[in-house]
């Protein structure tokens, strides 16, 4: 399980491996990152958003789609 | 003549006088001893000394007289004057790697001869014995840069620090079925170079070498090892794009201590490598169903040099080990962190540095009741949750709640709770 993070600012720019207390980074050449975006897109994990609401598959894949 | 060395401190010189006699004719005799110059040796004649060169030359072991000797009963002796009675120069491409002594080997070993970073297996920052690492999860890296796991990833792994070693040595690496376990599923032993380590290797032959012996309880027969290049930046040995093998063979192991090596062609378009030893144990593993690896090196060449360490020395290789992950843990209680700044009476945050990472990294705390937020009155409070943000190679942000207490504008800092447990993992491994 996996979620989203804002910033002091109010941006979402990490996201959180709930089962060690990971934060990851929106970084290409970061490994968690590369398998958070595979699980998420093979189903292999679910996603809540910076509130804590668990986003549905779809709507975890399509905000994949946005993120570098 | 050049050489490669210090200058001699003692030298033997054995004196020696040859004797001939002469014939009225003959003009060359044989030396018993190779010379390289008429100043080497003292030619007399009838108890006159010769003048080198205008009364006789020198080629080898001969001697030539310019007027042949009179006839009579060694009349005619050489006696030999120099250290440097011969002169020896190799061919080209006749001195071995295995002709210079391990002294000279070690002076000639070139930087980063060793690709594989903590190779002598010395450093254990994530700490000193992992149960059951998988791939999946965050717990595949054991010690420093060397990942482990189960086929399909099946419990019943356990991986040890050891100072069963080979002479040389600190540490190895113990991979071990965990006692009655019954699972056959093979356990493997991963290490991934980074792309920009594994530039220079393409084209060539290369040579992997280690140290290996089994546990008292070793179920399994002989290991894999298999070293893959790939063609993507970056990824781990198991998931390369283009994978393709340069070595892959078994090598049946003992209960002593044995350096191995492997030699394989890496590919021309290769653009990382890495390798794995594997084992697949059978039946009910015992106490010590294991196998002991360590002083693992992989190098251009066709066979194993000495041993080395990628970084050259203890400090550099912590340095290069570094670069992928980084644990800072409190040596005492109450060890400050990183500074900040309260911007609430519930809410602080500041910046944390660290060691320059290959990539931006994932941050991992334990639980937040861990550490305190200090403010400027030096009253620490519990924090309630740790977080991190804007994720960079050199920095984060972190952010941190309490309670109650802070106030808004003044200095906060980031500490360690009363315990050793309170660690911040920054990562950026492959």
């Amino acid at each position: 399980m996996y979620k989203l993070i804002k910033n002091r600012f109010g941006d979402v720019d990490t996201i959180q491996r709930l089962a060690d207390n990971a934060f990851i980074p929106f970084a290409p050449a970061n490994t968690d990152y590369a398998n958070f975006k595979t699980a998420i897109l093979e189903d292999k994990a679910q996603l809540q958003d910076a509130d804590g609401n668990t986003m549905t598959a779809e709507q975890a894949k399509d905000f994949i789609k946005e993120l570098p | 003549m050049s050489y490669i060395g210090s200058t001699p401190i003692t030298q033997s010189f054995i004196s020696g006088t040859d004797y001939f006699n002469g014939t009225g004719a003959q003009t060359a005799f044989t030396l018993s001893r190779t010379v390289a110059s008429v100043n080497d040796i003292q030619a007399v004649v009838n108890n006159v000394v010769q003048v080198p060169n205008d009364a006789y030359t020198i080629s080898g072991t001969t001697i030539t007289f310019t007027s042949a000797p009179s006839a009579g009963t060694q009349n005619v002796y050489v006696r030999y004057l120099s250290t440097t009675t011969q002169a020896i120069t190799p061919s080209q491409g006749t001195v071995s790697w295995n002709t210079l002594n391990s002294d000279v080997q070690q002076d000639l070993g070139i930087s980063f001869k060793n690709r594989i970073i903590n190779g002598a297996m010395s450093f254990w920052q994530r700490g000193t014995s992992f149960t059951n690492p998988t791939v999946g999860g965050g717990n595949f890296y054991t010690a420093d840069r060397w990942g482990v796991n189960r086929a399909s990833d099946v419990t019943g792994a356990t991986v040890s620090q050891s100072t069963d070693v080979p002479s040389g040595f600190q540490y190895s690496l113990k991979l071990q079925r965990t006692a009655g376990n019954t699972s056959t599923a093979g356990l493997f032993l991963f290490n991934s170079n980074e792309t920009v380590n594994t530039l220079g290797l393409a084209g060539q032959s290369v040579t992997l070498s280690f140290w290996v012996k089994t546990g008292a309880n070793y179920s399994g027969g002989a290991i894999s090892v298999v070293a893959n290049s790939g063609t993507g930046t970056d990824q781990r040995v198991y998931a390369y794009t283009g994978s393709t093998s340069f070595i892959n063979t078994t090598q049946a192991i003992t209960s002593t201590w044995t350096r191995y090596s492997f030699t394989g062609a890496v590919s021309s378009s290769a653009t990382e490598v890495g390798f794995y030893i594997s084992w697949t144990p059978a039946g009910t593993a015992g106490a010590d169903d294991s196998i002991y690896v360590t002083g693992v090196q992989l190098e251009v060449g066709t066979q194993a040099t000495t041993f080395t360490t990628a970084g050259g020395s203890y400090g550099a290789e912590f340095d290069l080990c570094r670069r992928y992950f980084e644990r800072f843990s409190p040596s005492v209680n109450y060890q400050n962190y990183a500074l900040g700044q309260a911007f609430s009476s519930t809410s602080a945050f500041g910046s944390f540095f660290f060691y320059p990472k290959r990539a931006a990294v994932t941050v991992a705390y334990p639980a937040a009741s861990n550490f305190l937020i200090y403010d400027n009155t030096g009253t620490g409070r519990v924090a309630t949750s740790i977080n991190a943000g804007t994720l960079g190679t050199n920095a984060f942000e972190w952010s941190g709640s309490v309670a109650s207490g802070l106030t808004a504008g003044n200095a906060s800092g980031l500490t360690s709770n009363n315990t050793l447990n309170s660690y911040v993992n920054i990562s950026a491994e492959l």
